[in-house]
C-alpha cells in the first residue's frame, strides 16, 4: 500500500509541480497586465487619443496605441479625477490538493501497517473574507487514506480514514520567495477497521482532535496558482475506538445466534504531519 | 525568482517519501500464530494470543469477553482452580503468573528460569515445571540450559523451589500424580522421580534402566489411590513396573516389583480400577494373535492375586465405566483397531464381548457405567454414536449396545463431567437445519450441531449452530464449540438448554485488545 503512494508523491511533485511553477510564470505576465490596469489612468484620455478612425483599426494597433505618450492630464490645470482608480483583483477563494504524511507514533497502527507513517491525499476549500485588511483565511477540507497489513500471518488487518477538518491560516507578508503561513484546524476522523480471517469483522469509529502546522507558500495572494510545503503535528485527542468488531451477518430467518463483539481496542492516528499542497486561487 | 530552475520538486518529493516510508513495524505482527488455548478454567474459557501477549477469557455466565495484557514468550497455560498458570518468559525475565477468574489479576511467582510446561495435581494447591526437550531455550538467556532442573510451586503461598533432578536423562517426558496430590512422579525417558509435592526435599530418583544399559522408558503411568505405588508401562518390556512408594521420616523411598503373566507379552494398556476392592492391583491387556489376556495384576507381585481371562478378539485399550467393570476396546488410533468390545469382571472372572458397528477412530467419553463411542474409522459408520454400558449381576455381565444415528458425521465429543451427558458435535448440511444463512444470504454448505444425549434414558437434544464445529469442551456449565476462524469464533451452550435463544457466540476471540497490547516498540 505504501509504494504507490510514495510513487504518487513523486510524480507530483517531479511533474506537476514545475508544470505548476511555469503556469506561476505565464500567469506573471497576466498579473503585470493587471497591475497595469490598476494605475490610476483617468478613462478621459483615452478619448482624447482615440481618432474615429480608430474603430475600424485592428487590435494589432492596440500596443502602438498603449505605448503612445499617456497625456498628463495630471498636469493640467485644476485636474481632478471623475472615477476612483479600480482596486487590485482580489482572490478570496482556493481549492488545493494536498497530499500528506502522518508519522503514527502509535505501535498499535502496526497492526495495520508495515511502517508507522500514513499517506493522504485529499482536498481543501479556502475562503478568505477579510482580505486585505485581515490575511487570515478560512478553511474546510478532506482527506482519506488507507492501510493493509497481514497479521500474525493468517488474516488481513484494513483501516480506511476519513478525516475533515476545519480552520483558519494565517499568511504572513508575501516576500520574493513567496510567503510563510500558520494554520490550525479542528479534525473529526472517521475510521473503519476491516479484519480479514475466516469472516470478516469491522467496525467504524469516529474520533477527532487539532492540528497545528506552518509551512512556506509560494506565490502571491494576486496569482492563481499556489503550492505550499508544511509541517506540523496532528494531535487526534479522541482515538478511533473498535469495540465492537463483528461480521455483518445477514439477519435473515432464521436469526443467527446472538454474538458478542470482540473489542481490537483504541488506535491514535496522532503524529508529525508533513504536507504538501498544490491548488488555484479564484 | 527563477521558477525555471526551482530544485524545490524533487527536495519536496524526497521528503515526503522518506516521511512515507520511515518506522518499521514490530517483529511480532508478522510472527506466525502460536494460540495456546481454549483452556477451561474457573468457568471461564481462556486463550492466549501469544504473538500479541494477550490473554482473552469469555466467561459465559456475564456473556463477556475479558483481555489481559500478559509477560511476553509465555510457553504453557495450565488450568488451577482460581483460574490460569502462564509459565515462560524471556532468559532474563522468567515468568511464572497466576491469573485469578473471572477478574483477570495477575500475580507474579518468583521462579528460578523458563519453563516450558506445567503440570497441577488434582487439589491444584502446587504446580510443577519442567523443559521439554523439544523446546529452546528462551531468547535472553544463555544458549543452552539443564532440563533436569525443574521447579515446584507453592501456589498458596507464592513461592517456588527449585528442585535437580540429576538423572542422565535429557529432560522429563511428563509429570502424573497421585489422586490425593501428595505425590509426583517426574517421567524421563529412563528414569522416574518420585517427589513430596509438599516438601520437595523428599524425593527419590528410580533409575529404568536394565543390567545391559537398555533404557525402559515410561509410556504409561499411574498412581495406585492412595499413592503406595507407581505402575509404569515401559516401552520395550514385557514386565509392567510397580514402584513402591515408601516415606520415611523426612526420606522417600522406593522399590520396583516387575510384574508378569505367564506367557504374555507386549502389554498395550494399563488401568488402575476404581473401588477398595482394586487398592493394590493393576490391570493390563496383552493382545497377541488376535486374541487378548486381560491380566489383574498384584502389585506386591503375589502370583496368587493375579487375575487374568483370554478374550477372543485383540484389544488394546481399556476403559473404566465403574461398577467394577472394565471395558476393552481396540483403539483406531493407537493402531488398526477393531470392532469388538468386551465387559470384563476382573474379580468375578466373567466376561462378554460384543461388536461395534465400526472400528472406533479415538477413546470413548466415559461416564458413569457408559462408554459412548463416537468417531469411527469407517466413513459408513462416523454418522453414529454407540453407547456402550457395561452391565452386571450376580450370574454374568453384559455388553449393551446401543447405536444412535445422527444426521451427519461426528466431529468431536465430550462428556460433560456434571451428569455424564454426552455432547456430541456433527456436521449437517445447513439448508433446512435451522442454522442462519450464509453471510451471502444462501443455506449452501455445511453448519455445525451440538447433540446431547442422557445417561440413563438416551434422550436426545440438538442445536443447530451457525458454523461448522472444530472442537468442544466443556467449562462450568457450558459446552463451548470452536469453529474454524483464525480470528477465534466459538459457541456457547448452557448445558442444560439447546435452545439457540441460549446460546452464545463469541466472533473475533483472537482479535479481542490487539490495538491495545503492551510491550510495543
Amino acid at each position: 500500500m505504501r509504494s504507490p503512494w510514495i510513487c504518487l508523491v513523486s510524480v507530483l511533485s517531479l511533474v506537476v509541480l514545475p508544470t505548476a511553477s511555469g503556469a506561476q510564470e505565464s500567469e506573471s505576465t497576466d498579473a503585470a497586465s493587471e497591475a497595469d490596469a490598476a494605475l490610476p489612468v483617468d478613462p478621459t484620455a483615452r478619448e482624447v487619443t482615440r481618432a474615429p478612425e480608430d474603430d475600424d483599426a485592428s487590435e494589432d494597433d492596440e500596443p502602438v496605441k498603449k505605448a503612445a505618450p499617456v497625456p498628463t492630464m495630471e498636469r493640467w490645470p485644476g485636474f481632478r479625477p471623475l472615477l476612483p482608480a479600480p482596486a487590485p483583483r482580489l482572490r478570496r477563494f482556493a481549492v488545493t490538493t494536498v497530499v500528506q504524511t502522518t508519522y503514527v507514533h502509535d505501535p498499535s497502527f502496526d497492526l495495520v501497517s508495515s511502517a508507522d507513517s500514513s499517506v493522504a491525499g485529499g482536498f481543501w476549500l479556502r475562503y478568505s473574507p477579510f482580505q486585505p485588511e485581515l490575511p487570515v483565511a478560512l478553511e474546510v477540507g478532506w482527506s482519506g487514506t488507507s492501510a493493509s497489513a497481514k497479521v500474525f500471518q493468517t488474516f488481513d488487518a484494513d483501516l480506511s480514514l476519513h478525516s475533515f477538518r476545519a480552520g483558519a491560516v494565517w499568511l504572513a507578508r508575501p516576500f520574493a520567495a513567496g510567503r510563510l503561513f500558520a494554520r490550525g484546524g479542528l479534525l473529526l476522523d472517521l475510521g473503519r477497521l476491516s479484519l480479514k480471517g475466516g469472516s470478516t469483522l469491522t467496525d467504524t469509529s469516529v474520533g477527532g482532535g487539532a492540528e497545528a502546522t506552518a509551512g512556506w507558500e509560494l506565490g502571491s495572494p494576486e496569482r492563481g496558482f499556489l503550492l505550499s510545503l508544511e509541517v506540523g503535528y496532528g494531535w487526534h485527542a479522541a482515538k478511533l475506538r473498535f469495540s465492537e468488531m463483528s461480521s455483518e451477518a445477514p439477519q435473515d430467518k432464521p436469526a443467527p445466534i446472538a454474538h458478542r463483539t470482540a473489542d481490537a481496542g483504541s488506535l491514535d492516528v496522532s503524529g508529525v504531519v508533513w504536507r504538501i499542497a498544490g491548488g488555484y486561487r479564484f | 525568482m527563477a521558477h525555471g530552475s526551482m530544485p524545490i520538486p524533487p527536495v519536496l518529493a524526497a521528503i515526503l517519501a522518506l516521511a512515507a516510508a520511515c518506522g518499521t513495524r514490530d517483529p511480532v505482527w508478522s510472527q506466525a500464530p502460536r494460540t495456546l488455548g481454549p483452556v477451561s478454567a474457573a468457568g471461564d474459557l481462556v486463550w492466549l494470543q501469544r504473538p500479541a501477549d494477550l490473554l482473552v477469557a469469555i466467561d459465559p455466565a456475564a456473556a463477556a469477553l475479558r483481555r489481559l495484557n500478559i509477560p511476553t514468550q509465555i510457553r504453557a497455560v495450565q488450568p488451577v482452580p482460581k483460574g490460569v498458570l502462564l509459565a515462560g518468559g524471556r532468559g532474563d525475565d522468567p515468568v511464572l503468573a497466576l491469573v485469578t477468574l473471572p477478574g483477570l489479576e495477575m500475580q507474579r511467582i518468583p521462579v528460578s528460569g523458563v519453563f516450558d510446561a506445567i503440570a497441577v495435581p488434582p487439589d491444584g494447591r502446587h504446580a510443577i515445571l519442567y523443559r521439554i526437550a523439544s523446546s529452546p531455550p528462551a531468547p535472553g538467556g544463555p544458549p543452552a540450559r539443564n532440563n533436569n532442573e525443574i521447579a515446584v510451586a507453592d501456589l498458596e503461598r507464592a513461592k517456588t523451589t527449585p528442585v535437580a533432578l540429576q538423572t542422565e536423562s535429557l529432560a522429563p517426558t511428563g509429570v502424573v500424580f497421585s489422586p490425593d496430590s501428595s505425590t509426583a512422579a517426574i517421567l524421563l525417558d529412563s528414569a522416574v522421580v518420585l517427589l513430596d509435592v509438599a516438601d520437595p526435599a523428599k524425593r527419590v530418583q528410580v533409575p529404568l534402566k536394565l543390567p545391559n544399559g537398555r533404557a525402559l522408558a515410561p509410556a504409561k503411568a499411574l498412581f495406585a489411590p492412595d499413592a503406595a505405588y507407581l505402575y509404569i508401562l515401559a516401552g520395550g518390556s514385557d514386565d509392567v513396573l510397580a514402584l513402591e512408594v515408601r516415606r520415611e521420616g523426612s526420606t522417600m523411598d522406593s522399590s520396583v516389583n516387575f510384574l508378569f503373566f505367564p506367557g504374555a507379552a507386549g502389554p498395550r494398556d494399563l488401568l488402575v480400577p476404581a473401588g477398595a476392592a482394586f487398592s493394590r492391583f493393576v490391570a493390563a491387556v496383552y493382545p497377541s494373535g488376535g486374541k487378548t489376556k486381560a491380566v489383574l495384576l498384584d502389585a506386591t507381585g503375589d502370583a496368587a492375586r493375579t487375575r487374568s481371562v483370554e478374550l477372543g478378539a485383540a484389544y488394546d485399550s481399556m476403559a473404566d465405566p465403574g461398577e467394577g467393570l472394565l471395558l476393552l476396546y481396540a483403539d483406531g488410533a493407537k493402531g488398526a483397531g477393531g470392532t469388538s468390545v468386551a465387559a470384563w469382571d476382573p474379580m468375578g472372572g466373567r466376561v462378554d464381548e460384543d461388536r461395534l458397528p465400526a472400528a472406533p477412530a479415538g477413546a470413548p467419553g466415559v461416564s458413569a457405567g457408559l462408554a459412548f463411542f463416537s468417531r469411527f474409522r469407517q466413513s459408513a459408520a462416523s454418522s453414529t454414536i454407540t453407547a456402550v454400558k457395561l452391565e452386571g449381576d450376580g450370574a454374568r455381565v453384559r455388553v449393551r449396545l446401543s447405536p444412535l444415528q445422527l444426521a451427519g458425521p461426528a466431529v468431536a465429543a465430550v462428556v460433560h463431567p456434571a451428569d455424564g451427558s454426552l455432547f456430541a458435535g456433527v456436521a449437517i448440511a445447513r439448508d433446512g437445519s435451522g442454522a442462519a444463512p450464509l453471510r451471502d444470504g444462501t443455506f449452501s454448505g455445511n453448519t455445525g450441531a451440538i447433540v446431547s444425549v442422557q445417561p440413563g434414558t438416551f434422550a436426545i437434544a440438538g442445536l443447530a449452530l451457525d458454523a461448522e464445529i472444530q472442537s468442544m469442551g466443556v467449562t462450568g456449565d457450558w459446552v463451548w464449540a470452536v469453529h474454524s476462524d483464525s480470528l477465534g469464533d466459538v459457541t456457547l451452550v448452557p448445558r442444560a438448554s439447546t435452545d439457540r435463544d441460549h446460546a452464545l457466540r463469541f466472533e473475533g476471540v483472537l482479535a479481542e485488545g490487539l490495538l491495545d497490547r503492551d510491550g510495543e516498540e
